[in-house]
């Protein structure tokens, strides 16, 4: 490999390149529709905080202030019930006998300590235990009996990046700087509260994880991955995040964070693989550019580029499906024909094959060899087929018309379940949707998240949510 | 000349600021006087970054939408720019993280591409459209500070503050974002 020389540039040539880039300013018609936007939203009010004149990042200091005065205060309390009791003692008379005092001296003792006391144990918590999959209980509402249950969570109107799960709720990361992260109540199918509600200048993006944990990344300064505790909403355990976990892609799988290379790199293409318990780097695995991983039971999977393809952002990717050995991270290649893909156009694996949506069609794929063994036509899927799997069903969204996220079609579409047996399809839900971002399941509901508004006007998005039937 | 430039800038300067006060207490119409004011440059700033005219126009959308929900939070008025500019920064950068693109070119296409990767790029080498497929490589922090100096012209001092970082850092990752963007048009196919 010869080396190669770096290329001088001067500051005239990239100042041209970024005038040729910036265009003249903003189109026709960009202003209008911002000044009708904001004519839509309303102003946050200022916090009691900033009326203070106190920056809004200093609400931890003056909970910290806060607390070590309410010591100071408790302290200083129990030294004056102290020298109050003392000086009771001091004029008081002596105890009557002996076994008066003995009483005394083991009054105390009857109420057990926390720590040894079985009634301390952790009683029975109404959360689901962690799981391979993690995310197949569903928690406390009661599943349809025979049909799916189709219902529209509003979400506040903005913009959205993905669903989560943990601590039995759904979790709505709003993608807008700062507007933090949505916890839908899967009783009532609201949102109840927002959490990591950041500074404006720090986004933070909750990640899908399949061990029922809530885990955000916390673009500031400093990036850093936090677990989020689902009963307070506030970080419990906080590792830095390695490098491109920004640009490349980012998975939480088993405990492990799956941190992909930089999204144009090309060549030299690096995995990391972080311990969120430890915040070490257990595995750094060369020469794999995924696209999107996932696990199967204790096997970790991906869609990855073929090694020297680069990942244009405008072309087709040209993949291959790796699998990593779960304990060496040793990486096997499965050559893949060419697959369409979209970053909303995830793998799927159900009972030992893989599935990928494609233009027109489900291809089922030998996790074997990586050869196509099955194509499942798809009708008005002429830009792909999302898929997402249960325990047993493969559930597909076609998609067609327009690319963009935020799309102007409002066609009806069909959720299928295929039945990954026989390729048949076996039901068809229909949904009254734009192009959407995502599909999800989790807690036995498949949850789709789909803009549903101009969005010149508004950032609105619903999420739909399938209650799937016992089985389903 | 100097002091009638002195007192115009001055003006100009009282009159933002009234009506950065004004937008923050409400008033549509006076932050509406701030989009007219600013929403070029802003777009520019996020063409830039972004590289096309769909994913800037939402970028600018979110960001004059975000200012003005956030505007009554903020503290110094007088730092509205770089505050604006921030938020730029981080739509962009989100942006760039949750594009999401539908790739229609076919394999074949890009099969002949690849079949002599370094004839078109020799081509263009030198010129803007190869840089600027280079740029594009670049992540999001890097391609950031480049057009803060090199479009905005922005002093040192002034990316510090909109980027809140420290004076040396902004020079430090200037220059390995200008070192990264020569690697870069390396990558894409220069001659060795």
């Amino acid at each position: 490999m010869s080396e190669q020389m770096p290329i001088q540039l001067s500051d005239e040539s990239i100042e041209r390149m970024l005038r040729d880039r910036a265009g003249g300013g903003a189109p026709e018609g960009l202003t209008a529709a911002i000044v009708r936007a904001v004519g839509d939203t309303r102003q946050r009010r200022r916090s009691w905080l900033g009326m203070l004149g106190l920056r809004e990042g200093s609400r931890y200091r003056l909970v910290l202030v806060a607390g070590l005065l309410a010591l100071l205060l408790i302290a200083a309390a129990i030294a004056l019930v102290g020298s109050r009791l003392q000086a009771d003692r001091r004029v008081a008379p002596p105890p009557p006998s002996p076994s008066n005092a003995s009483v005394a001296t083991h009054a105390p003792s009857p109420s057990p300590t926390p720590a040894s006391s079985p009634s301390a144990e952790p009683t029975a918590s109404p959360e689901p235990t962690t799981s391979p999959t993690g995310l197949s209980g569903t928690c406390s509402s009661t599943p349809p009996a025979d049909t799916p249950r189709v219902t529209v969570v509003d979400l506040p109107a903005d913009a959205y990046q993905g669903v989560s799960f943990a601590g039995c709720a759904t979790w709505v990361t709003n993608n807008a700087n700062g507007r933090g992260i949505h916890k839908v109540d899967l009783a009532s199918n609201t949102v109840v509260r927002t959490v990591m509600k950041g500074p404006i200048e720090s986004p933070i993006v909750a990640l899908r994880s399949d061990t029922d944990e809530l885990w955000v990344l916390d673009m500031g300064q400093r990036v850093r991955l936090e677990r989020i505790d689902p009963a307070t909403g506030k970080p419990d355990r906080s590792v830095d995040a390695p490098p491109g976990s920004l640009d490349g892609g980012m998975w939480i799988l088993g405990g492990q964070a799956w941190v992909g290379p930089h999204r144009y790199s090309r060549g030299r293409n690096t995995v990391r693989v972080v311990d969120l318990e430890t915040g070490a780097t257990t595995a750094t695995i060369e020469d794999v550019a995924p696209i999107d991983m996932w696990r199967d039971g204790s096997t970790v999977w991906a869609l990855a580029r073929k090694r020297g393809a680069p990942r244009s952002g405008t072309g087709a990717d040209d993949l291959d499906l790796v699998r990593f050995d779960p304990r060496t991270f040793a990486v096997t290649r499965l050559p893949l024909s060419s697959v369409m893909t979209d970053q909303r156009f995830r793998a799927a694996s159900v009972a030992g094959s893989i599935y990928l949506g494609a233009p027109g069609e489900v291809r089922q794929i030998s996790s074997e060899t990586g050869e196509v063994v099955r194509r499942i036509p798809v009708a008005h899927a002429d830009l792909g087929v999302m898929l997402v799997s249960t325990e047993s069903r493969l559930w597909a969204l076609p998609i067609e018309g327009t690319a963009v996220s935020h799309g102007s079609d409002n066609r009806s579409r069909q959720l299928l379940e295929i039945d990954p047996a026989t390729g048949d399809i076996m039901r068809r839900v229909p949904l009254l949707q734009r192009s959407p971002m995502d599909l999800v399941y989790g807690y036995g509901s498949l949850w789709i998240l789909a803009p549903d508004d101009d969005y010149l006007r508004t950032f609105g998005t619903h999420l739909i949510r399938v209650e799937l039937p016992s089985g389903g | 000349m100097e002091p009638t430039a002195t007192a115009v800038s001055g003006g100009v300067v009282a009159l933002r600021l009234d009506l950065v006060d004004r937008a923050a207490r409400g008033d549509v119409e006076a932050f509406e006087q701030l989009v007219l004011a600013g929403s070029d440059r802003t777009f520019r700033i996020a063409r830039a970054i972004l590289g096309n005219d769909a994913d800037a126009r939402d970028a600018v959308q979110e960001v004059y939408v975000s200012a003005w929900r956030e505007l009554p939070r903020l503290r110094d008025h007088q730092r509205f720019d770089a505050w604006l500019r921030r938020i730029t920064v981080n739509a962009c950068r989100a942006g760039l993280r949750d594009r999401r693109r539908v790739r229609e070119i076919s394999l074949d296409v890009r099969e002949i591409d690849r079949a002599d990767p370094d004839k078109d790029l020799q081509q263009h080498f030198g010129d803007t459209e190869a840089l600027s497929r280079a740029f594009d490589r670049l992540d999001a922090a890097k391609r950031t500070i480049l057009v803060l100096h090199y479009l905005e012209g922005e002093s040192v001092a002034s990316i510090a503050a909109s980027l809140q970082i420290a004076p040396g850092t902004v020079k430090w990752r200037l220059s390995e974002a200008r070192a990264a963007l020569s690697r870069a048009l390396t990558a894409e196919g220069a001659p060795r």
